[in-house]
């Protein structure tokens, strides 16, 4: 065992028997935990009154960024933890000894210590002790303080109290209790910090997911949206943040196509038409099959002679860009495509004249 | 390690310009925050020359620019609309016409109808699945800043729409099953706790009853100040005459249901506006630079100390900007829009635009 800064640290004997505190203050400093940085620039307010407690926090915080960042080889250190609340109640209680806040200090740092000691619950609930002032002005709370969890645990320091309520040092106790706050609440850093990054990391890959959704997702008109929301509510209410729906849902939605049929004369059988798909489901990710697939019950309009203008039937729509379907106009068969499909032959079409170009230069 | 805590803020509906954070720029909503928070700071002596950036960090989540970009892609769409609606009416009305008339009236306000476009159709769309992606870009960048500023030393402050976007985003990512090690991504009610939530204007309540993700009120929300909630100073902020606070009001009782009578007492502030600046009294500005509201949240968010006779002398200031008369001509606009209780998203969108249309008329007799 090794004593660093006052704290047994119990992992580096495991990893570092025989070396000595500068090589395990190194190897501290190699998991990027801070150890080496002094502690007032590892904290967001210096605590006058207590420093050696905050020293303690920091140290305590190390050791979880330590523990955190090499799992296989150390646990948390919960022990360590246990041991800290019991040494932040006991200097908290030293100061405020003969104060009249005395007793309800007492109590709050025995949750504090209680809720530290967790033995082998999980998650670690590591809480701030906080001093607050009240929301609103009032005339009997000047400031109030505890830690937040189950039990609600605030108590309060009056102005009376907070007159009389001074320390052998001349200090009043709200100075006193927000000083004891910036010592102890380093403590969990660290571990914050660890989970903080996970979380980012979660949420990214559902931020990233979502930007696929509206860059690859078929277009949705206002309906659609609403129509997708209603059937789909149940994917959103799931009790906490997902990624986008796996299914769009159309209703009554409106697209240019190309209609074909062998029913007109030759010269007439390609023309551009109105389609409306009345209801339509559209696997925008992974379909049944493992690809981006949708189908929709379909009306077709087009303007010519020959055929009737409207026509019902069926559309399949391909890899959210592309829709091939039929529709039965009175006696005839049509077939349509979306102008998507149009864009790509034309495109198609572009780079196999740049291709033959090119060929035909070097012969 | 910064040095100063840091604000989020969430707009609310309408059109805002989002920040530039590589060049260190705001966007519109950041500066509104910030003229009206100098304005409020600049009445007190010893904060004469202070701008609210030398005290804190502003963070913007803007998502007015994915909301339009959507209305964009649409509004490509709508001519489309109006080609059905010539066929339709081309083939004697046989084909439904109504229901295509109606898909293409919705649609044909794009771009015709600018309040629709920029106000309404936000809520629309907050309303619909893509909501969900605003709060997971929202979680993400409130999960960076308590990464970076430790969770004592943020606050957020919410306007309007941006208090249901807070409200659904905090209550899905504040878990009281919260497992560090599990596959949601989720904070802890008892070790991520920020230090304030600011709802001014809060609509949360009623938009509730339409995307129905968790109720404001209910005791088992984590939206709520103290144990087993999010923050630990929670303010609720609405100005008697500003009508999106009428319908399905966030308004909790002291009586241990929402929120512990101890912590109502202790962490809970409700602040309520009644002076009249501008018209417009749903505007973000004018319910920053009331002392009503300047005061406690500078003194949370910085500590900000005043005495009796600045605060007095501030208030003072700002009463005599007020629009004299305005309260009672609102006042009397207002009763005659019908809007109830009911809470559906319909009432809401009919009250914005009547809304409109009484401060436009009344904003030419002041």
């Amino acid at each position: 065992m090794r004593k660093i800064n006052g704290v047994w640290v119990f992992l580096l004997c495991a990893s570092a028997s025989g070396q000595n505190g500068h090589e395990a203050a190194k190897e501290m400093g190699a998991f990027g935990c801070n150890s080496n940085v002094p502690v007032t620039e590892q904290v967001f307010e210096v605590s006058r009154h207590f420093s050696g407690l905050q020293q303690e926090a920091v140290n305590i915080s190390t050791l979880f960024c330590m523990a955190l960042n090499n799992p296989i080889e150390a646990e948390l250190p919960v022990q360590e933890l246990a041991e800290f609340g019991l040494i932040a109640e006991s200097r908290a209680m030293q100061r405020f000894s003969g104060t009249s806040e005395q007793q309800d200090i007492a109590e709050a740092m025995r949750l504090f210590a209680a809720t530290l000691d967790s033995g082998d619950a999980f998650p670690l609930e590591m809480p701030d002790f906080d001093v607050v002032e009240p929301a609103i002005e009032q005339d009997d709370v000047v400031v109030f303080y505890g830690i937040s969890v189950e039990v609600e645990n605030d108590h309060v320091v009056s102005p009376d109290d907070d007159d009389t309520c001074i320390d052998v040092n001349h200090v009043s106790c709200s100075e006193l209790l927000f000083d004891l706050s910036y010592a102890i609440n380093p403590y969990k850093r660290s571990y914050q910090i660890h989970n903080a990054k996970k979380v980012e990391k979660q949420l990214t890959e559902l931020h990233d997911d979502w930007n696929r959704f509206f860059e690859n997702a078929r277009s949705m008109t206002t309906l659609d949206l609403i129509v997708t929301s209603v059937i789909e509510g149940d994917h959103m209410r799931r009790g906490f943040l997902v990624g986008p729906v796996k299914r769009q849902w159309f209703v009554l939605h409106p697209n240019v196509i190309l209609q074909y049929t062998e029913a007109v004369t030759e010269g007439d059988r390609f023309k551009a038409g109105l389609s409306i798909e009345w209801l339509g489901v559209n696997y925008w990710d992974d379909g049944p099959f493992g690809v981006p697939i949708g189908a929709s019950i379909t009306t077709v309009y087009s303007d010519r002679a020959g055929i009737d203008q409207v026509g019902h039937g069926v559309t399949l729509h391909f890899d959210n860009r592309f829709s091939v379907g039929w529709t039965r106009n009175g006696d005839d068969d049509a077939f349509h495509v979306s102008a998507d499909i149009l864009r790509l032959f034309k495109d198609k079409q572009t780079e196999f004249k740049k291709y033959k170009a090119r060929v035909m230069k070097l012969k | 390690m910064p040095n100063k805590p840091v604000v989020l803020l969430v707009h609310g509906m309408g059109s805002h310009t989002p920040p530039k954070v590589a060049k260190g720029k705001l966007g519109s909503f950041g500066e509104e925050f910030v003229a009206a928070s100098n304005k409020a700071l600049n009445r007190y002596p010893q904060h004469v020359d202070d701008k609210i950036t030398d005290h804190l960090e502003i963070v913007e989540f803007n998502y007015d620019e994915f909301f339009d970009e959507i209305r964009k892609k649409m509004q490509e769409n709508a001519g489309m609309s109006a080609r059905v609606e010539a066929v339709a009416n081309l083939a004697g009305g046989n084909f439904a016409a109504g229901l295509v008339g109606k898909l293409v009236a919705w649609e044909a306000r794009f771009g015709d109808d600018e309040f629709f476009y920029t106000h309404v159709l936000d809520v629309i769309f907050y309303s619909t699945f893509i909501g969900g992606k605003i709060r997971v870009d929202l979680a993400l960048a409130l999960t960076k800043l308590i990464e970076e500023f430790g969770n004592k030393r943020v606050h957020i402050v919410a306007h309007s729409l941006g208090t249901a976007v807070v409200f659904d985003t905090l209550n899905l990512m504040y878990r009281s099953e919260h497992d560090p090690n599990d596959v949601i991504p989720d904070l802890s009610v008892v070790n991520d706790q920020f230090e304030s939530l600011w709802m001014v204007a809060n609509v949360s309540s009623l938009l509730n009853f339409v995307a129905r993700l968790g109720d404001p009120l209910n005791s088992d929300t984590t939206v709520k100040p103290g144990a087993g909630g999010c923050t630990k100073t929670f303010y609720n902020v609405r100005h008697k005459l500003d009508p999106f606070t009428w319908p399905g009001r966030f308004n909790p009782e002291n009586d241990g249901d929402w929120i512990s009578t101890r912590a109502y007492k202790l962490r809970y502030g409700s602040i309520v506006n009644d002076l009249v600046i501008d018209a417009n009294t749903h505007s973000f500005a004018q319910y920053i630079e009331d002392p009503n509201v300047a005061v406690p949240l500078f003194k949370r968010l910085f500590k900000f100390k005043a005495t009796d006779n600045q605060r007095r002398a501030a208030e003072e200031d700002h009463a005599s900007q007020s629009i004299q008369g305005a309260f009672s001509l609102l006042k009397e606009e207002f009763a005659d829009l019908e809007i109830t209780d009911t809470g559906s998203i319909d009432e809401f969108l009919t009250a914005a635009e009547n809304i409109r249309a009484a401060i436009d008329g009344i904003a030419n007799n002041l």
